[in-house]
């Protein structure tokens, strides 16, 4: 009953971000986009941190890395854009599946290290490398689709994002991530195969923050390394999840909504916004160690029990 | 035509670096037997079912399971061929709810979900989770969470059952219903190990007992004769060895002036009571380590603490040291309240703890592993101290220069006894100084230790060698469980029947001590 | 015979830079062997080195080398608070919570860089930063040589300072073993504290000796970091003259790597040893001896 109530629901929150762009000017349209991708970045990493523990720095290799397969496809070969959006998740997923048995064998910590240290060499290949347009990057040779049409494709990968996610909680193997994170060696005694788990999480993630570079990549209309592989993405992407609330299922979407309506309020100024994202990190990471998403949820809980004498 | 056994284990070793934990170690477990496993603490008994579960990695020998051999399996798919284990300190997937605890350990069975789901229910149901399981297990008090541990590894549907401590911790009434529990389960044709001190589970569940000493298997049997055997006494009494008679107050004596008493420095007069614990309370995580102890130390005494495996002995050691928080209860240390101080602040007050296992500063050469302890002290004073712990232990000078665990286990031993002392402090807490060392180098220790009582210094003897430590104690606690059980002169509790019985317990019925 | 000459002038090159970069990754080295912590403001507490180079002899007009002691003592004096306040608090909590703490100090401090000096692209100019130094035929840049002697001698300072004095012995305790340390007296807390200040004095120490051979933005601190962290998987965890040795071995190859490839590809150099370090040596960074 309560899944069916959330589906509904679901369904209508998709069917009205499809509608909006009819309804909203160019800011808010273009706000609307960001915030989008700023959701669907943190759901992956929310899983792939908050639930299986492995907390990456390294979003911006499989942006990038998405970003510029999607104009290297739409530039050189004929294929449709959706078809090139899920081809470029698909060399999100090789790129996580060829790093893995290195970055594997790192746990906890040195994990984090390993990822930010690939991201960052990736960035150096794509900067030197003469095939990928060097320091100056590769432009789309046609011109990027209407802004509605981008908030179109970012809500349908970000419906598809959620829906897989409902079936994945759905599924037995979801309990098994939680395991992992919990106690990987206890997860083992159990039966749980925690190295292919955690490879398997890995690359569906990182297939996500490709998907979502290719669709960021339409919009520029052009990839260029120190932006696409920058650790802007990264920091950003943390960032939400973390403030958000790392393993509730809100948190990415409450994460998205602060970093980015403050960055837009201080969009005159963004270093002072990344500063005050710093700020937001320590004090979250100090005080609320379940976000905003589990600071709200302990409040309601004490308001409820609060409230049930008297009703 | 014999059956195969389900589990067996050939000339298992581990080595950690240089120490032997368990030493060519061989076991057969027969499909439906339920096997006990007893020995002191640091016997190996821990290792050995890391290694028949996968997550330890033997330096020789082999592990067959149900005719397959399984050595070179990690811990998943051992799990996946049908081996459960349940870990000393309950280690339940605590953001996860109870039955979600159970799913876990389902992953790897293809059953459609609503029988897999019915077979949830139904172990719920005999652990008594059922009414909990939706709860996350982070708030399960112990004994459930000592449940859920038992529940997770029956979901698996384990053919052999691992079983290490599941007793530790528990009261009386709970330790009947987990022996109801656990002959359950063997009833269903489950084979299982269990690894344990509380020796009525070992009694009243066991086919077989093997008793494990120093990583080696002493002897094994029906669990009447064995537990029965003066053998097994003296394993866990530590009457196994003579003592050496030694005079200790010869040269020695004098030496070990500069480390007692109040000559060299001012010190404040010393009180009369050095330590003193009145109901003091404390936990490992939910686990109860030690349930309103009171005890005291007064100036110039040595006191020995007492009791089997599990009993508290360590925590009360880790308890006045510092470093196992103290929760419920005062503590007073030279008549100043100690009980929220850090483990630096209460060295600061004159007590010093030679750890359990020596700890050791690796990195440190010997002579700076002496000379970390004397803090805030004149150049002049740390010379004389170092003379004086030198002529204690002469080796210590000789290798001086030497990194501190380049030294053989009993000569670091005398580093950790000569780096408490440094100090100059007015109690010293030794905690388990025998623990897997000959006979003749316990000798050697007692020897000093005695020559410090001459001179003087308050001890508090934490000690599973019984008669070594009654040798030289003024007074006795005995514990059981986290309580005291016993106290008394050292003569009294030495005399005293129910000491045997702590240790061993009763011979057949129950135990009269546990249930008083 | 011209190709030999810079062959050779590029090895020396990248042995010189080496004993820099060991300096800038000693801090990052200490802090995770004695705080179990992987600093991740590191980085930007180099580029911090190389502002406060930059802005002395802007202000005073005395050579940055001078300064070096205070910019030492400064960097140690504000590290000391920041570790006590921020840092400490989650220590203990979980294994992300001070790094997630250090990431966030490191995101603050380079965007706040970035609204104070601009993003505009520093190098601290002296008579030295840019003359070069013949020697047997060999070129190498005059100030290579100046920082490598002075991270040299910085270096076996800290190595004295580790193995002579009661507070080296104290942090090789806590390093090892912090319960037992606490047991026999040491204050663990502060000992962590003044790890961690040692690391930030390093850190300035190295950061003005980078700023005087390269130039130099707020947005500088991830390579650095990612440079240093290189430089400590190779040489061992806490270990004064393996991370001296790793410094000069990843110096020289970067020169090669730079000479070779082409001087774009040199900082890659530096994380592809990092990557294959970390993929042959499974324990990652533990360190080896028990």
């Amino acid at each position: 009953m309560n899944r069916a109530i959330g589906v509904f629901g679901l369904i209508c929150l998709v069917g009205a971000l499809l509608a909006a762009p009819n309804y909203l000017g160019d800011y808010p349209t273009e706000v609307l986009f960001r915030l989008l991708i700023g959701v669907i970045l943190a759901e992956a990493w929310n899983v792939l941190a908050g639930e299986t523990g492995l907390v990456s720095l390294g979003t911006s290799s499989a942006v990038g890395l998405g970003a510029y397969v999607m104009i290297g496809l739409l530039n050189f070969t004929a294929v449709p854009i959706g078809v090139a959006i899920v081809l470029a998740a698909v060399a999100g997923a090789l790129l996580a599946i060829l790093a893995a048995p290195g970055l594997m064998r790192l746990r906890g910590l040195y994990f984090t290290v390993g990822t930010l240290s690939l991201a960052e060499a990736l960035r150096l290949v794509m900067i030197n490398g003469e095939r990928f347009g060097g320091a100056t990057g590769l432009f789309l040779n046609r011109d990027s689709p209407r802004m509605a049409t981008l908030v179109r494709i970012a809500v349908a990968l970000l419906a598809g994002a959620w829906a897989a996610l409902m079936v994945a909680r759905r599924s037995r193997i979801w309990v098994t991530l939680r395991a992992v994170r919990d106690d990987e060696d206890v997860a083992a005694q159990m039966g749980v195969r925690s190295f292919r788990v955690k490879i398997a999480v890995f690359a569906a993630t990182s297939a996500v923050m490709a998907a979502a570079g290719a669709v960021q990549a339409l919009k520029l209309g052009a990839v260029e390394p120190y932006g696409m592989f920058g650790l802007g993405w990264s920091v950003n992407t943390l960032a939400m999840a973390v403030i958000g609330g790392l393993g509730e299922p809100l948190g990415a979407v409450i994460g998205a909504a602060v970093v980015i309506v403050s960055g837009e309020w201080l969009s005159d100024y963004p270093q002072a916004h990344l500063a005050l994202t710093g700020v937001l990190l320590i004090v979250v990471t100090r005080f609320a160690p379940r976000g905003i998403a589990g600071l709200s949820g302990i409040l309601w809980a004490k308001l409820r029990a609060h409230r049930r004498p008297l009703s | 035509m014999s059956v195969a056994p389900l589990l067996e284990a050939r000339g298992l070793v581990k080595r950690y670096g240089g120490l032997v934990a368990l030493d060519d170690f061989s076991l057969t477990i027969g499909s439906g037997r339920v096997i006990g496993i007893v020995g002191p603490n640091g016997a190996g008994k821990s290792t050995l079912v890391g290694l028949l579960g996968g997550a330890i990695k033997p330096s020789a020998g082999r592990v067959l399971f149900a005719g397959r051999d399984v050595t070179s399996l990690c811990a998943a798919e051992r799990a996946r061929l049908g081996i459960g284990r349940t870990y000393q300190i309950p280690r339940p997937f605590l953001d996860l709810t109870v039955e979600e605890n159970l799913e876990v350990a389902q992953c790897s069975r293809r059953q459609p979900r609503d029988s897999l789901a019915r077979r949830r229910t139904e172990i719920l149901e005999r652990c008594e989770l059922a009414a909990v399981r939706s709860r996350p297990a982070r708030q399960l008090p112990l004994l459930r969470r000592k449940r859920l541990e038992l529940a997770r590894a029956l979901a698996l549907e384990p053919r052999l059952l691992l079983l290490d401590e599941v007793g530790a911790g528990l009261v009386d009434v709970e330790i009947a219903a987990l022996i109801a529990l656990i002959s359950s389960i063997a009833a269903g044709g489950v084979s299982i190990l269990i690894v344990e001190h509380i020796l009525p589970i070992v009694r009243q569940c066991c086919d077989e007992v093997a008793v494990l000493n120093f990583g080696k298997k002493l002897s094994e049997g029906l669990p009447a004769e064995v537990l029965g055997s003066e053998a097994v006494a003296a394993v866990y009494l530590g009457t196994a060895h003579t003592v050496i008679e030694t005079d200790f107050r010869g040269a020695a004596a004098s030496a070990v002036g500069p480390l007692v008493g109040d000559g060299g420095q001012a010190v404040p007069p010393k009180p009369a009571q050095v330590l003193c614990l009145d109901r003091v309370s404390a936990f490992h995580g939910q686990l109860p380590a030690l349930r309103e102890v009171s005890l005291h130390v007064d100036a110039g005494e040595v006191v020995a603490v007492l009791g089997a495996n599990g009993a508290g002995k360590t925590s009360l050691a880790a308890l006045i040291s510092g470093v196992l928080p103290v929760r419920g209860g005062a503590l007073t240390i030279a008549g100043e309240s100690a009980a929220h101080l850090r483990p630096d602040r209460i060295a600061a007050l004159g007590v010093a703890h030679c750890m359990e296992g020596r700890r050791i500063f690796a990195d440190l050469s010997v002579e700076q592993n002496l000379r970390i302890a004397a803090r805030a002290v004149a150049r002049a004073e740390v010379r004389r101290r170092l003379d004086a712990v030198h002529e204690l232990f002469p080796v210590l000078a000789e290798r001086g220069a030497a990194p501190g665990t380049a030294l053989s286990g009993g000569e670091q031993q005398m580093l950790a006894i000569a780096r408490a002392l440094m100090a100059r402090p007015r109690l010293v807490v030794f905690d388990e100084i025998s623990l897997g060392l000959a006979p003749i180098v316990i000798a050697r220790l007692y020897q000093a230790l005695a020559a410090l009582k001459h001179a003087g210094l308050a001890m508090l003897i934490v000690e599973q060698d019984v008669d070594r430590a009654l040798h030289l104690a003024d007074r006795a606690y005995v514990l059981d469980r986290g309580s005291i059980a016993l106290e008394g002169s050292a003569a009294a509790v030495r005399a005293d029947p129910r000491l045997r019985q702590l240790y061993v317990g009763g011979a057949d019925e129950g135990n009269p001590v546990l249930s008083k | 015979m011209g190709g030999s000459a810079v062959i050779a002038g590029n090895v020396i090159s990248g042995l010189l830079l080496g004993g820099m970069f060991a300096l800038c990754a000693l801090g990052l080295s200490l802090v995770l062997g004695v705080l179990r912590l992987v600093n991740l403001a590191h980085g930007v507490f180099l580029v911090v080195g190389a502002y406060a180079g930059f802005y002395w002899l802007h202000e005073t007009g005395i050579d940055p080398l001078v300064g070096l002691p205070v910019i030492a003592l400064a960097a140690a004096l504000v590290a000391a608070p920041v570790y006590r306040l921020l840092i400490h608090p989650v220590m203990g909590r979980t294994a992300e919570a001070p790094m997630m703490t250090t990431f966030g100090i490191a995101v603050i401090l380079e965007n706040l860089f970035v609204l104070v000096f601009s993003a505009d692209t520093r190098s601290i100019e002296t008579s030295y930063s840019t003359a070069a130094l013949t020697f047997l035929g060999v070129t190498v840049p005059r100030i290579y040589l100046i920082g490598f002697v002075i991270s040299v001698s910085a270096i076996l300072g800290v190595h004295w300072l580790l193995e002579r004095s009661a507070f080296g012995r104290d942090l090789r305790a806590c390093a090892q073993d912090p319960v037992a340390a606490a047991t026999v007296g040491v204050n663990v807390t502060r000992v962590q504290m003044a790890t961690f200040a040692l690391g930030a004095a390093c850190a300035g120490v190295g950061g003005t000796l980078t700023g005087l051979a390269f130039a130099f933005t707020p947005t500088s601190g991830p390579g650095y970091l990612l440079n240093s962290f290189a430089v400590v998987v190779l040489g061992g965890l806490g270990d004064v003259f393996g991370t001296l040795i790793a410094g000069i071995a990843i110096g020289m190859l970067q020169s090669l790597g730079g000479m070779v490839f082409g001087d774009g590809y040199r900082d890659l150099v530096a994380l592809v040893i990092f990557l294959l370090v970390l993929v042959v040596r499974p324990q990652g960074l533990a360190p080896s001896r028990r």
